[in-house]
């Protein structure tokens, strides 16, 4: 079977590009596996694509390529519709509506056509319009799927298939080490100001701590301001991106996540898969879809005092080492469902239960 | 054959810990193959028949290879196991390391200090390095218009007890030459020094330039140099940004070289 995978760009450093990635190496073990990047903005992709993954680009966007067409908008979406008229698969699966849309319109009615959805429904009108010609929609979550559901009314069968972590074996973390990691794009969504805050309550009483945040953004100068007000210079390291997140979650003994909407949730996945117990707000369509309280990590309510319980829960749990051990085994056992083989067993019989008959 | 490191670590002693979880028992004349990164050089160690216990389909094989009479210099070294002609890379979910164990394992003079680690790829590789009696920086503050620091001595061979020892704390510049001193604190392995900013810009006025701080130490032969190097974060100087302060306009600022040495510069 050949399987298409259309991403906006698989270039990036992002969760859901680390989720495709993933996939796509575990599905190369028995189909024929292309991923179509939409653009491409450098040399190499930042994760690893597996070497029986086929990797393509529609739009070169990288400095000094020349071009026919003027830039923007126009560019791609004719280089994407030339793409999708010709596109020889049995199954294409898109992600991002945008991306899902253009392959409704323009896609060969021949293949299975899936969209990988993430986060809530944006704009609706295109998606009524256009989603009914699609022959399934999968989600991430449950409550994104309750969303999808709702919007398309019955039109497109929804289903959920969680993001798939890579093939083991797993870096494991020993729980040795005074560390607090935080993984993440350093953007305003993920609110690493309220982890910096809290970790400064933590610091002032358990000093040999320290904080590791990996990623790199648009908000590292005023977080780098933020440490350097609250004196924490000595405590919170930026350790910059890497492409072995669950390789540096392995040295942590907690990982950290004050994300305001983690709609994703790969870096709580990621930090199970090591071993390591997540700390992290109880907000709407947060990390509460993958953590469970008490048993492969903590939830904190959000709300008024949120940074001061937040960093009682860091220091309850960094002063209770049988408890991190406990919620430690707890999120081992949770990430097995997001090994790469069952995620890949699950998209297998979707899409025997979605074909067509010929 | 898959081989999956599930524990390594280097021993106090310089040995070479392993535990190896295997489908198979590994074949007589198996050998742990040591392959320089930079250079390609090898060096083999016949592994002998290795501990352990059969698991359930998986086995466990505990191995211990001694690292000092193998005579591996400095660099970054990948590790394979060679059985009969099938070579493999060793993969390790193990990170290799833990911070702790590093400190104690600074406690001994040491020559070379060798520290096994997972790479990013997830293979097991070993990373040696020259060890040199240093002052290893844990944590750097401007107050009170001081410049203070605080860290733990490294590779000195001192003990790690309640001892004072007589240290002073040295800054020292070129260009012009400058150099000026302060009384530190030593307490088994942990300094402590402090040095008031007013004397550093007094010291060479109006000169902007970088000064390079060292502790002497009584018993300790050599002036220790101020560094960060006792962890696996290599590059701090864009990983840790300290604040600056301004001595009578001028700024002032503590930072890391590209090998990780602490200095402190002062204007521009």
């Amino acid at each position: 079977m050949r399987i298409c995978l259309l991403v906006p760009s698989a270039y990036g450093m992002r969760g859901d590009v680390r989720s495709i990635v993933n996939l796509a190496g575990e599905l190369a073990e028995r189909h024929d596996v292309e991923i179509i990047s939409v653009r491409r903005h450098r040399e190499r992709p930042f994760f690893p694509v597996a070497s029986g993954v086929e990797l393509s680009w529609v739009v070169d966007g990288r400095p000094g390529v020349r071009h026919l067409l003027p830039g923007g908008r126009m560019r791609a979406e004719v280089a994407l519709w030339r793409r999708l008229r010709g596109l020889r698969a049995d199954v294409i699966i898109s992600t991002r509506p945008g991306l899902s849309v253009q392959v409704a319109r323009h896609a060969p009615r021949g293949p299975l056509r899936i969209a990988r959805e993430w986060g809530r429904p944006p704009v609706p009108g295109p998606i009524r319009r256009f989603y009914p010609r699609l022959d399934a929609v999968v989600t991430a979550t449950e409550t994104a799927r309750q969303e999808w559901d709702r919007l398309l009314t019955g039109g497109v069968p929804v289903s959920v298939i969680p993001d798939a972590l890579p093939a083991g074996p797993w870096p494991r973390s020993r729980m040795d080490n005074r560390i607090v990691a935080a993984g993440g794009r350093l953007v305003p969504v993920k609110a690493h100001d309220r982890l910096i805050r809290a970790f400064a309550v933590v610091a002032g009483k358990r000093p040999d701590w320290r904080l590791r945040l990996y990623g790199g953004g648009p908000e590292e100068k005023r977080l780098r301001a933020l440490v350097g007000d609250l004196d924490l210079h000595n405590h919170v390291y930026f350790m910059g991106t890497t492409s072995d997140l669950t390789g540096e979650f392995a040295k942590a003994s907690i990982v950290a996540t004050t994300s305001r909407t983690e709609v994703l949730g790969m870096t709580v996945i990621e930090a199970m898969s090591s071993g390591v117990p997540v700390i992290a707000f109880d907000s709407p369509r947060g990390p509460g879809e993958f953590v469970a309280d008490g048993r492969s990590g903590v939830l904190v309510a959000e709300g008024q005092g949120e940074i001061e319980a937040y960093a009682s829960a860091l220091l309850t749990l960094i002063d209770d080492e049988r408890r991190r051990r406990t919620l430690s085994a707890g999120a081992l056992e949770a990430a097995t469902a997001y090994g790469a083989s069952a995620v890949a067993d699950r998209w297998e019989k979707l899409i025997a239960a979605t074909s067509r008959p010929v | 054959m898959p081989v999956v490191v599930s524990d390594a670590e280097v021993t106090l002693a310089d040995v070479l810990s392993l535990r190896l979880a295997v489908d198979e028992p590994l074949a007589d004349g198996a050998e742990l193959v040591l392959r320089n990164r930079a250079t390609s050089a090898e060096s083999r160690v016949p592994l002998g028949r290795p501990g352990g216990r059969p698991g359930g389909g998986v086995r466990d094989a505990a191995l211990a290879v001694s690292l000092a009479p193998l005579d591996l210099g400095p660099g970054r070294w990948d590790t394979y196991l060679q059985q009969g002609t099938s070579r493999t890379r060793l993969r390790s979910v193990d990170p290799g390391f833990s911070l702790d164990h590093l400190e104690a394992y600074a406690l001994s003079r040491r020559t070379l200090a060798y520290r096994a680690y997972r790479t990013r790829n997830g293979f097991l590789a070993l990373k040696i390095d020259d060890a040199r009696p240093t002052a290893e920086v844990r944590s750097v503050w401007f107050r009170e218009g001081r410049f203070e620091v605080t860290g733990l001595l490294a590779f000195t061979g001192l003990e790690d007890d309640e001892a004072r020892h007589e240290a002073r704390l040295t800054l020292h510049r070129s260009r012009p030459d400058a150099e000026l001193s302060s009384a530190a604190t030593v307490q088994g392995v942990r300094f402590h020094a402090a040095l008031s900013l007013c004397d550093v810009i007094e010291a060479a006025p109006g000169q902007t330039g970088t000064w390079e701080p060292s502790l002497q130490v009584r018993g300790v032969s050599t002036p220790l140099r101020l560094g960060s190097r006792l962890d696996d974060v290599d590059g701090k100087r864009r990983r840790l940004h300290y604040p600056a302060a301004q001595i009578d306009g001028v700024p002032i600022r503590p930072c890391y070289t590209a090998d990780d040495e602490l200095r402190i510069e002062v204007g521009g």
